[in-house]
């Protein structure tokens, strides 16, 4: 099933997708008060080294996904563990993002819809799209892209011509020191978004064989401008809502453009914003979704991925509603635990150990290792 | 996705090619070599077919067998005479009434022949060779061929061609003499351009061909000819230029058609649904046209058309779906008003497809997003009206389509009363009784605007069957999921293939060359390249030409 | 396929199964346009909910009865926190209060003085109310009377004063805009404290309530009276006329206002225009209590003269310009004084000091700022400048003088 490949734009695009698609939602670095834009470019650059890790691993396996080449990396029972532990880490994102976009939906308009009938929905529409095909949902994504930037530009005239931002809530710069910063920043920031980026070492392989080249640079690029995209977006919060206000809502982004009013016509975006939200939501669980099914699909040896989106679906929407009692908790756990005890080991840690234990067997492993820039050495 | 969808249809062409391999023994010969060969529905031919397939040199035999294979029609004309060779040689002409043009039977077949005396031929001609004669010598006419078999002979006189049959020979001269009563060329009626040529397709396919090669006077143009139907034997007939086209398409077209297998073909639309690639959609996967230019503007992209006989509605394959909202016009005008008004139809396909889904979901769900002052309006009107809002819209949309139906149906000056009973009668009194409140009707009035200012009746049938379960879903879930519902249909426009190339290239996946003459129309001086993947062999279009550049190098010497 | 089979009766079983959950029909829904919040003498909140009747507002619909009733209805409610008090407006209403289009947040003066911090919080939370709700405090009168008063022009009251609001900050400059994210964020500002528009009932407070207000020419009427200044989410008193004036003076969100300036002893010679300006503040935060400049810089026009000068010479200009320097000067100062006197930094000083020292800010200011505010030292400097005269060059009675000893 190397039949699907991808483009180096449509790369580019499900990365930046994949990156915003949460993060811009809730407020990104926001312990940080007004410096959250700068912890979000620390966040940014540090994910970026993150990144070069994974295209690391991918060079030396280009034809494999994390899943296969670990089984290669460290034999087939342990490499399978590992593979499932990935695959777990996998669930229990997209299950994240999907309770953060319920939530979203509640606490915004659906204040009496049960939220497993609004995730129900969500993962139906995703699982229609998943069954026609992962090159579906990235050519799907290229569209939403194109809306999106639009919307965005929308907006951004809106809230210019609204005249909303009040530069002075920006200052001072750096006012409390560069620590509370650099805490706001690590470990958080960088292990979300920008460390979910470890997904990408499931879908490297895909990329068109004539583009393989120029993954790092486009993939960084990505980053870059997804990282920039946050940055930009929180600081226009802060600059619309004042630092308070700002750090205080669920949703910052949803609160400042709720602000906007246009001769009493044009007011009341913040529904039309849920809805561009949701179609980033929508686009980053649908990755996430699809590589818990390659996952599974490498680890148990599955043939046909299409039998397992049914059944994967259906334990994202129950796990969604159980990963945490309510809001707070699963704020909290997000803030607090996850990136700590998740998110470092699965994107940081584990993955070095994996550079390290490939260092080490290197000579091994290269007959395995099947990509033409190690044949031709 | 592709590879899947290929299989199959490969596999049952190869059932197809035995099958006709074994046919072949049965009939000796075919006529053209790229034709289906004719499947005998009648049995009374079965029959024949058997026994004797050559025809015989007694006359009156061929002519008895003729007419019971056909039935003895009453337009059976069966003409017989005689002419002097070396001797007296008596000749049946075989045709059909109507089908023919009797004044080219007069004057160039029967005056000739029946003119022929013995005294002009320089040596003799022997009996069996005078068929050889006539047609080099005697007949007028540039369309001359032999028939040596009964079927052949029955075929030709159904394609609507005279049969000459000599006594004594085993042969029989088939002449293209079919004519007769065709629609003749006129406006085109359902695209109407206010600049562009104005003629249009006919029914007739050989007129068809003939507007598509007035215009290309190309060598390269290849013009292929199938029959399809058992029963009808349309012929249909494909058109591509063979230095742009993609050698593979056009391969997979052929195959596909030559795979129908039914018993008639009356309209294009008909043998749309046997090759389209999906069927479980509700969007066009080909582009229907009944203007020459358009077909010739699609072949010199690269695009195949399809013309089937009896029909004004030629198809051109792949379609993508930005095509639907380009019109010929876009490329006679200027490349500005082109692109406003590409993107005014676009829009206008999403104001049809989701304007009364967005009614519902601001008014049962966002009444937080309507301004103060129109909520206010909106209420009031709703204010006594019986039905939630979406029972309201589901009412009055179903209402306009029947209206529009009857109108449609109607005679024409029925139809007048039709739209006035609908629209003042209906409309004005609904509101009045409080049926309905004003904004619903201005919301499916705008709808139902929008949806005929798509230049594709294609593509407006889409967006109308897609208003329902859209109106459906926002009533349930408001703009949730109606986002959710748009993303599904752009899943499903991106999932779709029209021949293998992706329906919503040049947007996803993304073409940026491709992305000049799309939603946009750059300037033709602008546009070099044809579409990137439906023409890999010749991309350059134009040559780069600026007049201000030219004159500004002229200036400068 | 099989996929689609399998969604139908989902879909369709989600149609009739999920209609009531967060679906309202227009018909069902009260508009609130106003919230009106007292406290009676238990501690109870009294709220008041000013519901449209949208046949009576919406332009050209002429529905069922039309013209009878009246444009709005008033629920009031008692009940020991504002949620309490909504939910049993349920006993009153046939429809669900929606509270989206609310444009006005009235407080009564005595919950005011007691403090706001609890219906703040309470109206910032829900989801539906919006942030740009305006928020007043109702001025010798309470919200409920306020609420019921009918006005002529925009029907409904709390469009009323929501718009007048606006107006008024655009071309007066006594009262500006404050929606609640705006209080919300003065409070949590270093130092700072929200500011809060009055409101009053002139006229005839008995008529204001009935629908015979709009029979007479000369109606009660809501209007706009000073701004309230709160210590720690209590109202501690007023700034009216000039004083207010000072407020956008100093927040540099006066956009345009008519000031007089005295000529040849007539106290009200001159009525300048000001069509814009633009205030810059800074801090010097080297001495422990620090010193703020504020610069202020008009653009004017001259909108009356009556007093004799020749406005043609530029020195004449000059010296109305520094005229009116003085005067804007006095009124910032009378300003900064009251707002001392309420200790109270309704001006964002503290903001200011943030931003230029933060760390001395956090170290020094922050713990007794309360002390070093009311000896905070304000340098005001007022540099305008008058562009035009209108479409007159000197006043006529110049030339009336100029012409008399002939």
């Amino acid at each position: 099933m190397k039949t699907i490949k991808i483009d180096i734009q449509q790369y580019f695009i499900i990365i930046v997708l994949f990156e915003l698609g949460s993060a811009i939602l809730v407020g990104l670095g926001m312990d940080a008060g007004r410096d959250a834009w700068i912890a979000i470019l620390l966040g940014m650059t540090s994910g970026m080294f993150l990144f070069v890790g994974y295209y690391y691993l991918y060079k030396q396996f280009p034809e494999q996904s994390l899943t296969q080449y670990l089984q290669i990396l460290f034999g087939k029972y342990i490499g399978k563990l590992f593979g499932f532990l990935y695959l777990m880490y996998f669930m229990y994102l997209a299950a994240r993002v999907l309770r953060d976009f319920g939530s979203l939906l509640l606490s915004a308009v659906f204040v009496q819809t049960p939220i497993i009938v609004v995730n129900a929905l969500m993962i139906a529409t995703i699982v229609y799209v998943l069954k026609l095909g992962f090159e579906v949902l990235v050519r799907t994504g290229e569209i939403i892209f194109f809306l999106v930037v639009l919307l965005g530009i929308i907006l951004a005239v809106l809230v210019l011509s609204a005249d909303l931002m009040k530069y002075n809530y920006l200052l001072p710069v750096l006012g409390k020191g560069f620590l509370p910063v650099l805490k706001a920043a690590f470990p958080v920031t960088p292990t979300f978004p920008f460390g979910e980026m470890v997904v990408f070492t499931m879908l490297l392989p895909y990329l068109k064989t004539t583009k393989k080249s120029k993954a790092l640079t486009v993939g960084l690029f990505a980053i870059m401008v997804s990282g920039i995209i946050l940055s930009v977006t929180v600081a226009m919060d802060i600059a619309i809502l004042g630092g308070h206000v700002a750090t205080h809502v669920y949703f910052p982004l949803l609160a400042a453009v709720a602000k906007i009013n246009l001769g009493e016509f044009i007011q009341r975006l913040d529904a039309l914003v849920v809805f561009t939200l949701i179609i980033g939501g929508f686009f980053k669980i649908s990755v996430l979704f699809y590589v818990a099914v390659k996952a599974t699909q490498d680890i148990f040896g599955v043939k046909e991925e299409k039998k397992l989106i049914g059944p994967i679906g259906i334990v994202l929407i129950l796990s969604s509603i159980v990963i945490a009692a309510n809001y707070v908790e699963h704020i909290t756990e997000g803030l607090n635990i996850v990136p700590h005890f998740i998110h470092l080991p699965f994107q940081v840690v584990l993955p070095s150990l994996f550079i390290i234990v490939f260092l080490i067997r290197r000579k091994k492993l290269k007959p395995f290792a099947s990509s033409p820039s190690t044949s031709t050495e | 996705m592709r590879n899947r969808r290929k299989r199959p249809i490969i596999r049952t062409h190869k059932k197809l090619t035995d099958m006709l391999a074994d046919k072949k023994h049965d009939d000796h010969s075919s006529l053209q070599s790229n034709t289906i060969s004719m499947d005998t529905s009648i049995q009374q031919k079965k029959e024949t077919e058997k026994r004797v397939g050559e025809l015989s040199p007694v006359l009156h035999v061929v002519v008895d067998r003729v007419k019971t294979l056909l039935g003895n029609p009453m337009d059976l004309i069966v003409r017989e005479f005689e002419f002097e060779l070396e001797h007296k040689v008596t000749a049946t002409l075989l045709f059909l009434e109507e089908m023919n043009d009797s004044q080219v039977l007069n004057e160039f077949i029967l005056s000739p022949l029946m003119s022929l005396s013995s005294d002009k031929q320089s040596s003799p001609v022997p009996v069996d060779h005078a068929l050889h004669y006539i047609k080099q010598n005697a007949l007028a006419l540039g369309r001359v061929l032999d028939v040596e078999t009964e079927d052949e002979l029955v075929e030709a006189l159904l394609a609507g061609l005279s049969v000459l049959l000599v006594e004594g020979n085993t042969k029989g001269l088939k002449l293209g003499t079919n004519g007769g009563k065709v629609r003749g060329i006129e406006e085109p009626t359902s695209e109407v351009v206010i600049r562009g040529p104005k003629d249009s397709f006919t029914e007739s396919i050989k007129t068809n061909i003939s507007l598509i090669r007035r215009r290309v006077r190309s060598k390269d143009i290849r013009i292929e000819k199938f029959k399809i139907g058992e029963v009808t034997h349309t012929d249909v007939a494909v058109v591509y230029l063979e230095n742009i086209a993609d050698p593979l398409l056009i391969q997979e077209i052929k195959e596909r058609i030559e795979e129908v297998k039914t018993d008639g073909l009356l309209e294009s639309g008909q043998l749309e649904e046997f090759i389209q690639d999906e069927t479980v959609t509700v969007f066009p996967q080909f582009l229907n046209t009944e203007r020459p230019d358009v077909v010739i503007g699609n072949l010199l992209e690269g695009r195949v058309g399809i013309i089937i006989n009896g029909t004004p509605f030629v198809l051109i394959a792949p379609a993508q779906f930005i095509q639907f909202f380009q019109s010929s016009e876009d490329y006679y005008m200027r490349y500005d008003i082109s692109t406003f008004l590409r993107l005014l139809r676009f829009s206008v396909f999403i104001i049809s497809l989701i304007a009364p889904s967005i009614y519902i979901a601001l008014t049962t769900f966002h009444q937080a997003m309507i301004p103060t002052t129109l909520l206010f309006g909106i209420a009031a009107q709703r204010e006594g009206v019986p039905f939630p809002a979406i029972a309201e819209a589901l009412v009055m949309e179903i209402t306009f389509e029947i209206l529009r139906e009857a109108g449609i149906r109607m005679p024409r000056a029925v139809g007048v009363a039709v739209s006035i009973v609908g629209a003042l009668v209906l409309g004005q009194a609904a509101v009045q009784a409080g049926l309905v409140s004003p904004a619903m009707v201005i919301v499916v009035g705008i709808t139902a605007v929008a949806s005929f200012a798509i230049p594709s009746f294609a593509v407006a049938t889409s967006a109308r069957l897609l208003r329902f379960p859209l109106m459906l879903i926002s009533s349930v879930f408001g703009f949730y999921g109606l986002t959710l519902a748009l993303i599904v249909i752009i899943a499903h426009l991106s999932s779709l293939r029209s021949f293998g190339y992706p329906y919503l290239s040049p947007f996803a996946p993304l073409q940026t060359q491709d992305l000049k003459d799309s939603l946009f129309r750059f300037p033709i001086t602008k546009l070099f390249k044809r579409p990137e993947k439906l023409s890999k062999k010749n991309q350059t279009r134009t040559k780069p030409y600026s007049v201000k550049k030219k004159r500004e190098e002229e200036t400068t010497r | 396929m099989k996929l689609l089979k399998s969604c139908l009766p989902l879909s369709l079983c989600l149609l009739f199964l999920t209609g009531c959950w967060d679906q309202n029909e227009l018909d069902e829904l009260s508009i609130v346009m106003g919230i009106g919040i007292n406290i009676d003498k238990k501690g109870n909140l009294i709220v008041t909910y000013q519901v449209v009747n949208p046949t009576e507002v919406a332009p050209g619909i002429t529905g069922a009865g039309g013209g009878k009733q009246p444009v709005f209805t008033v629920y009031e409610t008692t009940g020991r926190n504002l949620m309490e008090a909504t939910r049993k407006a349920s006993k009153q209403t046939s429809r669900r209060l929606f509270f989206a289009h609310a444009r006005m947040l009235v407080f009564s003066e005595k919950i005011a003085k007691e403090s706001i911090y609890q219906a703040v919080d309470m109206i910032s939370r829900d989801p539906e109310v919006r942030s740009t709700i305006q928020v007043v405090v109702a001025r010798d009168t309470t919200p409920s009377k306020l609420l019921r008063t009918f006005t002529a022009i925009d029907k409904v009251t709390s469009d009323e004063v929501a718009t007048i609001l606006k107006i008024s900050e655009k071309n007066w400059g006594e009262n500006m805009q404050q929606d609640i994210n705006e209080v919300l964020q003065s409070i949590i500002d270093e130092g700072g404290e929200p500011i809060i528009n009055g409101i009053k009932i002139t006229g005839d407070h008995k008529l204001a309530v009935t629908a015979q207000n709009y029979e007479v020419g000369d109606p009660a009427r809501v209007q706009l009276s000073g701004m309230g200044v709160f210590r720690d989410g209590k109202l501690q008193g007023w700034l009216d006329g000039p004083e207010a004036r000072g407020v956008l003076w100093i927040k540099g969100k006066l956009v345009s206002s008519a000031i007089a300036v005295p000529c040849m002893g007539n106290d009200n010679g001159y009525s300048i225009e000001i069509v814009r300006s633009n205030t810059e503040l800074s801090a010097d935060t080297k001495q422990d209590i620090p010193t703020i400049t504020l610069d202020v810089f008009p653009e004017a026009n001259i909108a009356e003269a009556n007093c004799a000068v020749n406005l043609e010479k530029t020195s004449e200009i000059l010296k109305i310009e520094s005229k009116l320097n003085l005067v804007i000067e006095k009124e910032i100062q009378k300003t900064i004084n009251a707002s001392q006197d309420f200790n109270s930094d309704v001006l964002g000083f503290g903001e200011l000091l943030y931003r230029e020292n933060p760390s001395k800010w956090r170290n020094v200011y922050k713990k007794n700022y309360k002390e070093i505010f009311p000896k905070l030292e304000v340098k005001v400097n007022v540099d305008s400048r008058i562009r035009r005269s209108g479409v007159r060059t000197s006043p006529f009675l110049f030339e009336e003088k100029k012409e008399a000893p002939k």
